[in-house]
Parts: C-alpha cells; structure tokens; sequence
C-alpha cells in the first residue's frame, strides 16, 4: 500500500491487466451455444437392459450378440420420437428378419397403457419395455429423448444419436463402424 | 488499566484471567463434545438428498437433481436411491453418474486442470498473507527507528485516555498529529 | 402517436442527450465552453424526461396490452394479473435494460442537484462525462440491440381468436416478491456508478485525497444497502417458489449479483481506514472501480447466455456490447490508476496489526479472497472448455467448502474489531473488552449443543455469531447509554445493527444447511408420513383454474394443525408446468412442501417435504441489515469539519516524504 519504487502503480495495474484482458478473451471466444451432451461409453460395453417388454416377454440385451440393436429412448408424447418412428419401422421390417439387426425401444418416463396404444396406432413389433425404465436411462445417460444408442454385434456402443433419427442415418452409422473394423 | 503489576504471575492472574479460562475450559469442551459427539444417525434419505444436490440436472441450466423435477432429474434421484440402497459408497454412485451424463459433478476433481480450481485460491490466500506479514513488518521497523520516547510517551498517554473513555479518536487533529510525528 | 412511436421517440432522446452530455462535458474541460455545467444539468434532465416518458409508456403498453408494441407482445398477456403485469416489464432483457436505465438518470439527477454548489469544480466535469457516458451506453444498448420499442403485428390466430401474448416466465409471475427484488436489485447495482464517476473525477484531476470519498459515502453506503436488500429478496423469492428448499444455489447469475456486494462491502469498511489515516488509497479507487465493473461483468454474464443460469434471460445480441464496455471500463481505469498511482503514496503507517485500522486490512484481505473465490468458480468451467474442451460444473460444495473459513475469519474479526481502538491496542485492553462478547459465544455453543445441534462446522458458526454479536452488542449498550436512542444512529452504530443482522444470517445458513433434512413420501389420501418430528396428511386434491393457470392443488396437514396447499400449475399458454410450494414458518424451522409428481386422477401423489431450522432468521437478518444500512446514513454527520474538496496531491506526497 506504500510505494517504494517510484513506477510501482505499473507494476502492479500491469498484471491485473492481463488478467483482465485473458478473461476478455475467454469470453469473447466463447461461443454462446449450449453444450451438447457428450456421447458415453463410446467403444464400451453397452449398459445392461434386462426387464419384462410389454409383449408379455422377457428382454436382455446381451441376448442380441452377433446383432446391431438400435436402443432407442422415447416417449409417446414427444414430437419428433413420433416423427422418427416410421423410420424405425421401416429400418426394423429391412433388417431384422435376416437377423442383422434388432430394435429395442425403451420408454422413458411413460405410463405402460400408453405406450401399447401408440404402438399399436403406429405400428413396429419389436420388443418395448415401458416399466421402471428410469434405470436404463440413467445408466445410457439419456436426458431427454428421443435419442438413440447403435450397439454393435459384439455389444460396444458404436454411437448415441440425438434427437430424433432416420434409417439412412442408422445405416450409414453401421456401415462405417464395418468398414473401420474390417480396415 | 488499572491493575498493578506484582509477581509476574500475579500481573496475569486476575479474576479477568479466571473469566477467559472459563471460556476456554468451557466453550472448548462443549465444543469439543458436540463436535465429536454424532447425534442422529443420517439416514438413506439424508444420503441421497445430499448426493442429488451436488449432482448437476443434465438438462436445466444450474439447478441441481435435487432441486429439479424433469424427467431425468427424478430418474437420476431413483437410481441414487437404489445405489444407496444397495450399499455403494457416496464416490462409486457419483462416479457412475458422471460418467453416464459428463459434467455434471458439481465437486471439481481434485487432479489434472480442474484442481486449480482448489489450489489457486490457496496459493492467492497464503500469498496475500505473507505480503501483510511483511508490510507490517516493515512498518513497525520504521516506526521504531521514527518515534523518540518523548513521542512514545505522548502516544502512551493519549491512548490510556482514549482507552479509558471507550471513545474513538476524533478525526482531524488525529490525522495532522500523525502525519506530523515524523 | 402510438406507444412503439413514442416509445422509440423517447429513447432517441435519451440517447441524444447522453451524448451532447458528452459532448458539452469535453468542451466544458477543454476549456471552450463555460456554460457547461447549466448546460449539462438541462441535459441531465432531458434525460431523465426521456427514460421516465419511456418507461412510462411501455408500462401503459403492458397494462393496457397493446400487442403492436412486439415487447408486449413477447413477454405479456391479457391473462397476467395486474401486479404481475407491471412487474412484467423487468422480466425480459429489453424492459429489463431500460428499467436499469431509469434508474440511472435517478442517480443521475441526484448527483447534478446535490452537487450543484460545486459546479465550478473541474473533478465535477468529469463526474458528469463518466455519467454522460455510462447512460450513453445504456440508451444506445436501446436503440441498437435490446430494443424495446419495436413495432408487431398482433394477427389474430388461426382459430379466430383474438392475438394474445405469452404472458412472462411462469416462475416470474407466480410471487409478489418479483415485483420488488429486481429494482431493488438495480437501485443498488447502478449506485455503485456514482462513486465509481467521482473514481474517475479524483483520479482524472489528480485530486485523490479524501474528498471523493466524503462526497460519495453515503451513496456508497446507500447502494450498499439495496444491493444487499436486493439479494436477500433474491434468495428469499427462490426459496418461496422453486420449491426445493433453496435459498442460494451458487449458480453463476447469483454468483456475478454477489460479487460487487463483495467488493462493495470491502471498500465501505476499507473507506474508514482512508478517512482516518489517509491510507489505502490506490486499493479504495480499485475497490469502487471493481465494483462497478463487476456490476457490467455480471449483467454481461446474465444477460448474454455465456454462462448457463436458471436466472440467465435469452441469449441476445447484446454480449459482445457489454464487454466492449466491460473491456473500456477496465482500460480506462487501470490506465488512470496506472497513470496516478504514484502520486497515491499513503501519508500514514499502519502500527499495529492488533489495531481497528488492522482488522479493516485484514477484513479486506479476507474480502478479496472472497471474491476471488467467487470469480474464480463462476468462470472456471469457461477456462476448463477453452482448453480441453470438457463441459465442467463448479457446483455448490466447491463454494461451500472454500467459503466455509472465509466466514469464520470474516466472524472472528466482527468480534475482534469492533472493539479495537484505532493506532494500537493492548492485551489486556483486548481482555477487558472481550470477555462479554466471549462468554454470549460460548452460552451460543451451550446452547446449540443443549437443543442437540452437533458437528464441529455449524457449532463454530454459531459460537463466533454469538462472539459477533455480543461484540456489536456491546458497541450499541454503550452508544445507548450515552446517547439514549441516538446511540443507534451514525455510521458506527448503524454499522454495528448491520452486523447484528449478518450475525443472524450466519446462523440462519449454517443451521439449515446443516440441519436440512428431505424425503419424498408416495401418499393416497388419508395416508400419513412423518419426518423430523413433523407429521403431514395428505387429504386430497382439487383443481382451481384461475386467469392465466390451472392448479392442481394437494392438501396436506402440518401436524395435526392447518392445512396447507402445494400445487402444479399449467399455465395454459407456455404449457409449462410448475410447481408451487407450500411453506410453513416458524421461527424455528421451516417446514416446505411441493409436489413432485401427481397421478393424474389425483388418488397419488409424490410428496416431497423440506424442513430446515432458523430459515426465517436469513429474511429477518437481512432486513435488519437494511435498517441498519438505514441508521447508518440517517445520523451521524459529526464528523465531517473538513471541506469536502480535496486537499491537492501535492501536500499529501509532501507529508508522506516528511515521513519517509
């Protein structure tokens, strides 16, 4: 607080200067968006989905090794998970037959009653579970859907995609994972 | 300022001296026993309340699991509940959330960039601390080599009367004296 | 003429005046215009006709909802009640931007017919082109980005009804207590701008003795006290409606409103110091000028969406403005302060740490720290992502855990020095003074210990709170003896009641953060849960629509006694939906409940209670605080004999080379 040198003022102004300035610049820099949240487990193990569908049957996903299986998080009010569903519809009537690939769908934060009407007014049979799914979302990192989970044959995350999808983008994620392992 | 120097042990022992002991022997030890003492055992409930506020809400600017009701938050409530319930410790449910939704830890780690955060406050403090050290030292240096006891005894005295009268300096004449004394 | 018209006119005006302000101020100092001072004065109040007509008219936009005006039509409803619809106004960033600027030329006029006798002071032109300048700012912000008079118009909707707005924010419109926090918010956010302008006058003339401070204390003082009010009801109108028992959640918003609070009340402690010794100069003009541009920093961080914040508004256009300005309010006064600092050179020596002068160092000290710690979490995830572009979140236990001793030093030297003699005290001195204030510390303890209260942190709280207290207790016993009731008046005593009021906040927070206990109980009607001693019913549900919500509303009994409703709105045109809380008070605890989920018959609901001790000391404390704040610049003008114009440098580097 007492001055010693006879420019000591600068010496000290000039630090806090460039303080002031880097955090300027941070700011500056910074772009305002809001941050996606980050894909998980990519490469990993995919997270056990075990439960009742609500076809009556019992679900595992390490049952579908040797199968891509798209897990797909929705719910029957959201918007765009009704959009994206023909296209799940129409990947699973190409791909599942032949046993390349299954479709899970996990509800999230929907009642059981609900989901069978919307499945049964838009159509798709492939394994549904509705019930104390809070788990599997939380485990898949799911914050808000739809959003969808490609799991290799070998039962490793390939890719989370968010928002809602198309076969052709189901697709061309499959194929470049095939085409990465066979390289 | 009353009291009269005797013995060196009697200058200190003086119904004052038994007041400040009583603080000390007694504010101590019920200190000390609340401190030890654990009261009411926290329950389940206790635990997963406190690991969902430190958690951050995925999907709600700055509000934490506990505070918020979106899906998500209440999915992330259940599945503490359930890792509290089966008996994982406070840092494995944490580890597990925070790796399926990233960034979300409100506590910063403790290693790499993020414990910067921790230990450049600690430096600043300690840095700051050291600089009053030293800017008092250096004052009081100057002032032993400034004030003859002359000064020393007009200071004294002025400060036993002012001390006796509870009252603060008045402002100007203070300043003048001061900033004359050199 | 229509309101968008008028409106738009009036901000023109404001903004040609804030800059021929500018421009007769730089003449007045150049020499070429004498008249300046009478010219400004006019100037001042065309502006404050400008802002005031302004905001006037936008009211009447809101209240009579004219959905031309596109604000209205954004942000109101013909659906909001009437308070709400005032209140509207501040609820977005346009309306928020000219509030902010009305109560500017407030300050503004203040200073111009307060000061009027010094006109022909040059340190005055300077004032007033700071001013000029910083209402410039903000008038331009309105005819350029954050417009609010822009025109709309109102279609009616596909359905042939009639054009409606959205109406705010749900949570904005749903307690009264948002129709008071954000003024009293800005009140004391844009005071900080009147010493920071008298900042720069010392500084640009080279007149850095005491006058300025003299000049602005109480001011300072003043938007001290709103800031602080402000904040308070801040946290007091989350607790009220968020639900979860929250009064402060260290998000960055509430982070950025607390850091010129911080800075601010360092520098009207550190202020003393100045005035009795003369020292501390250079870090009195920093401590003014931080505050004011953490005051930018924070509503650039607010309002710009850099940092994610349930506060935040919309991300907007208005960023890379308010840190152009940011960035000019840094240069400008570290180049003065680098410029002047040397002629700055204390007069005085501090001689004792063990004095009054040496605690308000250390309290400053301690108080930088502080916000060094604040800034230093809200902006760390930013520093974090530009370097390795993780997302990161600094969350509430990294505050609470490095503010926790900053609030045990900031205790002990509100017992400490309140007490200490300025120059040096004395040991025994210490002693004599102490003991009482030691003693209500330790009964604090017992006391605590007695009601079961237990762990080493929350029991250090309230030992030194009652040290605190006892201590400021004890200055008031003894102003009360003398004076009669005057002895609660002055900066001393005054200050002493707002420190019997941070006492009781101190408690307040360390008891409920310590004691909170939280469960969700699953209920059907009849079902009864208990938790902490307390028991709740649930009875049932009910529907009530009401203008702009539907409520569905869950009764339960606290106790056996009154009934109490939380509730989830829908407001119909957002579809948002929130809950509305219901809270208990006691001077005990609090017990709060809200609704975490409902089944849709109503037969279930998820029940979430909170019940944490003392809460209600936090809103007593801050108002004490506030009468406090209010006692201290009602009395007390004893002590002001020497003129308020500043000695020149010149006589103050010559007794600081006298003592050197």
């Amino acid at each position: 607080m007492t001055a010693e040198s006879p420019r000591r003022a600068v010496w000290i102004v000039a630090p806090v200067a460039v303080v002031m300035l880097l955090l300027l610049l941070l700011f500056a820099t910074r772009d305002t968006g809001t941050s996606g949240s980050a894909v998980i487990g990519k490469g990993r193990l995919a997270p056990a989905i075990i439960g009742p569908t609500i076809a009556g049957g019992e679900f595992d996903l390490d049952d579908q090794r040797g199968r891509f299986v798209v897990v797909n998080f929705f719910s029957t009010t959201c918007v765009p998970c009704i959009r994206e569903h023909p296209e799940l519809v129409s990947f699973h009537e190409a791909y599942a037959p032949t046993g390349f690939a299954e479709v899970v769908s996990v509800a999230f934060d929907d009642s059981a009653a609900n989901v069978v009407a919307f499945f049964e007014s838009n159509g798709g049979d492939w394994p549904v579970l509705a019930s104390d799914t809070g788990s599997i979302a939380v485990a898949y990192g799911v914050p808000l859907v739809p959003e969808s989970v490609i799991v290799a044959d070998n039962g490793e995350v390939i890719d989370k995609l968010i928002g809602g999808v198309t076969r052709s983008q189901i697709e061309t994620v499959i194929a470049a994972y095939i085409e990465e392992s066979q390289a | 300022m009353t009291r009269r120097a005797g013995s060196p042990m009697g200058k200190w022992v003086t119904p004052r001296f038994w007041a400040w002991l009583g603080v000390v022997v007694i504010g101590g030890s019920v200190f000390l026993f609340g401190a030890v003492d654990d009261g009411p055992p926290r329950t389940d409930a206790d635990r997963v309340y406190s690991l969902a506020k430190n958690f951050g809400c995925p999907v709600c600017d700055g509000q934490s699991v506990a505070e918020s009701d979106t899906v998500v938050a209440r999915n992330i409530r259940q599945q503490i509940a359930r890792r509290v319930d089966e008996g994982r410790s406070d840092e494995t449910i944490i580890a597990e959330l925070e790796a399926a939704f990233p960034g979300n830890d409100y506590t910063p780690a403790a290693s790499g960039l993020s414990s910067l955060v921790w230990i450049l406050p600690v430096v600043v403090g300690a840095g700051a601390l050291a600089g009053l050290f030293v800017i008092f030292r250096r004052w009081r240096q100057e002032i032993e080599l400034g004030a003859s006891d002359a000064d020393e005894r007009l200071v004294d005295q002025f400060r036993r009367e002012s001390e006796a009268e509870d009252v603060d300096y008045p402002a100007g004449p203070v300043q003048t004296d001061e900033q004359g004394d050199g | 003429m229509s309101n968008v018209t008028l409106g738009a006119l009036f901000v023109a005006l404001g903004a040609a005046s804030a800059l021929a302000g500018v421009g007769v101020v730089v003449l007045g100092l150049l020499g070429r215009r004498r008249g300046w001072w009478r010219d400004s004065a006019m100037l001042v109040g065309l502006m404050m006709a400008a802002a005031g007509g302004a905001f006037l008219v936008m009211e009447r936009a809101l209240i009579t909802r004219d959905f031309t005006v596109s604000f209205v039509a954004q942000h109101g409803s013909s659906r909001t009640p009437a308070v709400f619809n005032v209140a509207t106004l501040w609820s977005a960033l346009e309306g928020s931007i000219l509030l902010w600027t009305l109560v500017l030329c407030g300050y503004v006029v203040a200073v111009v017919v307060k000061f009027r006798e010094r006109r022909d002071d040059p340190m005055m032109a300077w004032v007033m082109l700071t001013l000029f300048v910083v209402c410039g700012f903000f008038f331009l912000l309105m005819v350029g980005p954050a417009r609010p008079f822009s025109s709309f118009d109102p279609l009616p909707f596909a359905n042939g009804q009639p054009f409606d707005g959205p109406g705010p924010n749900p949570l904005l419109q749903n307690h009264i207590l948002m129709a008071f926090h954000p003024p009293i918010l800005y009140l004391g956010y844009v005071g900080f701008t009147v010493p920071f302008a008298f900042a720069v006058g010392a500084l640009a003339t080279g007149r850095v003795g005491e006058g300025w401070l003299l000049a602005t204390r109480r001011w300072t003082v003043m938007a001290w006290g709103l800031l602080t009010l402000g904040v308070i009801l801040g946290a007091w109108w989350s607790y009220e409606t968020l639900g979860w028992g929250g009064y402060w959640g260290w998000d960055p918003v509430e982070n950025v409103a607390l850091l010129p609070w911080i800075t601010g009340t360092a520098f009207v402690h550190s202020v003393m110091v100045q005035e009795r010794r003369g020292m501390l100069r250079v870090w009195n003009l920093s401590l003014v000028i931080a505050t004011f541009s953490l005051t930018i920093l924070g509503t650039f961080i607010t309002r710009s969406g850099a940092l994610e914040s349930v506060h935040a508004f919309v991300e907007s256009a208005i960023g890379p403005w308010f840190l152009t300005f940011f960035g000019l309010v840094v240069v400008v006064s570290l180049g003065l302060i680098a410029w002047r600092g040397d002629e700055l050179r204390a007069p005085g020596r501090i001689d004792s740490p063990l004095s009054r002068e040496g605690a308000f160092l250390m309290n400053n000290v301690v108080f930088a720290a502080f916000a060094f710690v604040v800034l230093l979490g809200t902006i760390f995830p930013l520093i974090v992502e530009a370097f390795d572009g993780r997302t990161l979140t600094v969350g509430s236990p990294y505050f609470e855990r490095m503010t926790m001793p900053i609030g045990f030093v900031l205790l002990f030297l509100m017992a400490i020095a309140p007490v200490l003699p300025w120059r040096k005290a004395s040991a025994g001195l210490l002693s004599e003074r102490l003991i009482w204030p030691a003693w209500l510390g330790v009964g604090a303890i017992l006391l605590s210990v007695l009601v079961g209260a237990r762990g080493w942190a929350p029991l250090m709280a309230f030992g030194l709170g009652g040290f605190a207290g006892g201590a400021a207790l004890r200055q008031l016993v003894l102003a009360t003896r003398r004076l009669r009731w005057r002895g609660l008046t002055g900066r001393t005593n005054g200050g002493m009641i707002v420190h019997l009021g941070v006492v009781l906040i101190a408690v307040a927070l360390a008891a409920s953060n310590s004691y909170v206990r939280q469960e969700t109980f699953e209920m059907t009607p009849g079902e009864t849960a208990e938790l902490s001693g307390h028991t709740f019913t649930f009875l049932g549900t009910e529907v009530v629509e009401y203008s702009n919500r539907v409520e569905r509303k869950a009764a339960v009994r606290i106790d056996g006694g009154q009934v109490y409703e939380p509730a989830i709105a829908v407001y119909d045109f957002a579809g948002r939906l929130i809950g509305i809380p219901s809270v208990r008070s006691t001077l005990t605890d609090d017990v709060a409940l809200s609704i975490a989920e409902m089944s849709d018959d109503g037969q279930t609901v998820f029940l979430r209670v909170t019940i944490q001790p003392l809460i209600v000391w936090l809103w007593i404390g801050g108002f004490v605080m506030a009468a406090g704040t209010l006692l201290a610049i009602a009395g007390g003008s004893r002590r002001s004999p020497i003129s308020p114009v500043s000695a020149p440098v010149t006589a103050a580097q010559e007794s600081g080379k006298a003592l050197a």
